[in-house]
């Protein structure tokens, strides 16, 4: 469909900045809800399905190359069944997406200015999203990787500039209620991970797809990385019932640092997050208007991308009433919706696709 | 009844491409003269009377040189042609000597200021260049000037001006492909490119857009800027550099550009120009690397201030007035006390104000002009925050973004800057921060869009090149630049030798 080509690089900063971004803002205080000062060990123990989810995506695009999640998975499970495997993803992007906009807005919405009504930037970020795409994912990668290459130093400096707030008290006692709430907290990050599935719709453009593999593990594992200072920063900076009251927690401790007479650093955060959440609504509403082109064999998905954008800030409004009903469906449905989907289904997508290869060789 | 009745032209029906000398010399004077109508500068000059003489000399007195006709051409005629009619060749002096049989190449002939020698009896005309008229000394530049280095510039003469590259240049290489544009205005248009530095397919794109340009007159490089730039779609963005120093140009050639020189204008355009050759002054390469590095950052810094400062300014003070240090913050309020506006409207009174200001400092003659800036900075600076119409804060905010974008060096990308200040004003001032970041986003995404002549706008940034980051924001020392921009130059990327016999180089790697 499309003659561009982004490189292996690219495809890692899409995911990388995608997924960390949005659950820095979203994610982190439901693991910190699940498991309280013992989060860092919950990502310690997500290692192992990060990795598997990775390694499932990346099997699947070499296996099928030149072809897109939408298509491979109505190869191997034919046309009918495939097109109804094909339509849950595309409800699962088109959900992910929705829960992101929703998110970013509120989280505007609530910490900086509470008197602008949601839609307004709901609009604007799928105005911006919009342009991107229609200007094709080269475009989008690339505005991309400057973006992450402007956050992570960001990032960084707002962990030094905590660091005298940091209290490594906090963390202690280890385990103190045993193992199920970190499992639970572990079970929640693999649910965020797991929209690494996203991927599989990039993946047919990335050009040397020989070391994807190898990229997609290391991409779990910068996310691993990027995950751990936040988590036991909060913990740390506010201690352990504090952090669990917190709306936005990570955004508490930007909002704290203090460099000499500059006090309130808020619009660090605000770029942050604007740039982040950009980034994830761009590369998964790509991931709808590509994907649905391809269900229905169109030529172009320019001609979606409009009415998809109406639709998404029209879902993304009506998805939930406030921000607390977006954590309690983060916190106790969604773990299994989108592991089910973005990492059960795949998984069995490689099994089968795998059985089907043995029976014919 | 209203309808219009398709004119018929007879005499553009009789088709100039088909007219030829017949030989008459009389008849075929009277049909130039009737092509050309009463103009009074066309002088046909015959060497005997009229009635008499077998050859005539026709030119068009505007565009000739005097002493060249005189000399070269009439002296000829006087000497040698009265002694011997039959004489079958004559001998002119002059540089270029074309025959010519068609009518209509013969007028394209004394367009240009040649003479045209037509003989009795014979189906041929000579043309002889006897150009000439005033034209401007090559002086120094007044737009981009330069402490050190090279000061000449380009003038309005497209000889002078491939002159001035060719003798920067010393090279077979340096290729010159000249054309004319414009169905009235016939302007001679120059393509230079260095052979094998160039990309060949670059080159041909080029060419082929500019034969592509179908216009009555060009008057100047930007009427070929706007009419073969990439179809990018809207872009307050300049995808064509352009300069009139002929070194900035020769360096340009030198890393693989190809520059397009016209007559009649000093502005040269130099294709493909990504954001970073906008952002560089020609000084940048004649001064020391360290201190070049330094200015090129400020540089940098100035412009992104230049774009960005004022709707900064409103989001902070509008809405974000907690991230302002208190005690700042008191100041800031206590001057605006008595202000009955809010700061996006301070703000664009201001800009505004100083838009104006500039234009009208533009248009002035240079000697009134200081009076412009007098009553622009004491009286409307001043005065206006004492009679209570702008903070002192907004005045501080509004000239600090002007002599920001001063800084600029290419007046093309800083005028782009100028339209975009408003757009970000009224950003900010709608939804802060966040419209602020809005904005920039979506001008960021627009400039990875953006494309000159195929070559992406924001390399080496995205997509990344990091051979080439010597050239950005810092500039690498002399020794160190041994590569050309790639994405720009053709095959032939090395500036200088392989490392391994790069005397210089290795002389400092020892060590």
């Amino acid at each position: 469909m499309e003659g561009i080509r982004i490189s292996s690089i690219q495809a890692l900063m899409l995911a990388v900045a995608s997924i960390t971004v949005t659950g820095h803002l979203l994610f982190i205080p439901v693991i910190i809800n699940h498991a309280g000062r013992d989060s860092w060990i919950s990502l310690l123990f997500a290692i192992i399905p990060a990795v598997l989810i990775g390694f499932v995506i990346a099997l699947l695009a070499q296996r099928y190359p030149e072809q897109s999640l939408i298509e491979y998975s109505q190869t191997i499970l034919g046309k009918w069944i495939g097109k109804i495997v094909a339509i849950i993803f595309l409800f699962y992007f088109f959900h992910e997406a929705s829960l992101s906009l929703r998110g970013f807005s509120e989280f505007y919405n609530s910490a900086i200015t509470p008197r602008t009504p949601l839609m307004i930037y709901l609009v604007a970020m799928l105005i911006l999203a919009t342009y991107a795409i229609r200007n094709r994912l080269e475009i989008l990668a690339r505005t991309n990787q400057t973006f992450l290459i402007l956050m992570i130093p960001i990032g960084i400096l707002a962990s030094f500039l905590t660091h005298k707030d940091k209290d490594y008290q906090n963390l202690l006692p280890i385990l103190e209620d045993g193992f199920s709430p970190v499992v639970m907290g572990a079970f929640n990050i693999t649910s965020l991970y797991s929209s690494f599935i996203v991927m599989a719709m990039v993946f047919p453009f990335v050009s040397n797809k020989k070391k994807l593999k190898r990229f997609s593990i290391l991409t779990m594992l910068i996310l691993i990385v990027m995950f751990l200072g936040p988590v036991s920063g909060v913990v740390t900076v506010f201690g352990e019932e504090r952090a669990m009251g917190l709306y936005f927690p990570t955004f508490q401790t930007l909002r704290d640092i203090e460099i000499g007479a500059l006090q309130r650093l808020d619009i660090l955060g605000v770029l942050l997050w604007s740039l982040g959440s950009f980034s994830k609504i761009a590369l998964f509403f790509y991931a709808i208007v590509l994907g649905l082109a391809q269900l229905f064999h169109l030529d172009d998905y320019k001609i979606l991308t409009i009415p998809t954008a109406a639709l998404l800030a029209i879902f993304s409004l009506i998805t939930s009433d406030d921000l607390i009903g977006i954590y309690r469906f983060l916190m106790h449905i969604y773990p299994y919706f989108a592991t089910l989907i973005a990492l059960v289904i795949p998984l069995l997508l490689l099994l089968i696709s795998q059985f089907k290869q043995l029976k014919r060789g | 009844m209203f309808r219009r009745k398709p004119k018929l032209n007879k005499k553009q029906n009789r088709k100039i491409e088909d007219l030829r000398f017949q030989g008459n010399l009389n008849d075929d004077i009277k049909i130039i003269k009737e092509l050309f109508g009463d103009s009074s500068d066309l002088v046909v000059r015959f060497i005997d009377n009229e009635k008499e003489s077998s050859v005539a000399v026709l030119y068009l007195d505007s565009l000739i040189e005097r002493e060249s006709i005189e000399e070269y051409v009439i002296s000829e005629l006087n000497e040698n042609y009265k002694q011997d009619q039959n004489l079958r060749e004559l001998h002119f002096a002059t540089i270029k000597k074309e025959a010519t049989s068609s009518i209509k190449d013969s007028l394209t002939y004394l367009l240009q200021g040649y003479s045209l020698v037509l003989r009795e009896n014979q189906t041929s005309g000579i043309a002889l260049d006897t150009a000439g008229g005033e034209r401007r000394q090559v002086s120094e530049s007044e737009v981009e000037t330069v402490v050190r280095g090279p000061r000449e510039s380009f003038n309005e003469s497209l000889q002078t001006n491939i002159g001035l590259v060719r003798r920067r240049l010393h090279t077979h290489k340096l290729k010159v492909h000249e054309m004319k544009i414009g169905e009235l205005s016939q302007t001679p248009v120059a393509i230079l490119g260095i052979d094998g530095v160039v990309k060949p397919e670059m080159y041909e794109e080029v060419k082929s857009r500019l034969e592509k340009i179908e216009i009555d007159g060009i008057l100047d490089s930007l009427y070929l800027e706007e009419i073969i730039e990439d179809p990018n779609g809207y872009t307050p963005f300049p995808t064509i550099f352009n300069s009139e120093r002929p070194d900035r140009i020769a360096a340009g050639l030198l890393e693989g550009r190809i520059a397009i020189l016209l007559e009649g204008s000093p502005g040269t355009l130099l294709v493909p120009a990504t954001i970073g050759l906008f952002l560089t002054s020609n000084e940048d390469y004649y001064q020391r690397y360290d201190f070049a590095s330094f200015l090129k950052m400020l540089r940098g810094f100035a412009f992104f201030l230049s774009v960005v400062l004022p709707g900064f300014y409103v989001a902070l003070l509008t809405y974000h007035q907690e991230m302002i240090p208190t005690p700042l913050l008191i100041a800031l309020t206590g001057q605006r006390e008595g202000v009955p506006f809010a700061i996006a409207i301070e703000v664009l009174f201001m800009e505004i104000t100083f838009e104006i200001l500039r234009e009208a400092g533009l248009r002035l003659p240079k000697t009134i002009g200081a009076a412009v800036s007098i009553v622009g900075g004491l009286v409307l600076g001043q005065a206006a925050v004492e009679a209570g119409l702008v903070g002192q804060a907004t005045v501080i905010a509004v000239s600090l973004t002007a002599i920001c974008s001063f800084t600029t060096p290419s007046y093309n990308l800083a005028i782009s800057a100028r339209l975009l200040r408003f757009a970000l004003i009224t950003l900010s001032a709608v939804l802060g921060a966040f419209g602020l970041i809005f904005g920039l986003i979506f001008m960021y995404i627009h400039l990875t869009t953006l494309r000159s002549f195929g070559v992406p706008y924001l390399t080496p940034i995205v997509p990344f090149h990091k051979d080439n980051w010597g050239d950005l924001l810092i500039r690498t020392p002399w020794w160190a630049m041994r590569e050309r921009p790639n994405e720009v130059a053709g095959e032939n990327k090395d500036r200088m030798s392989d490392s391994r016999d790069n005397n210089h180089l290795n002389r400092r790697q020892k060590k």
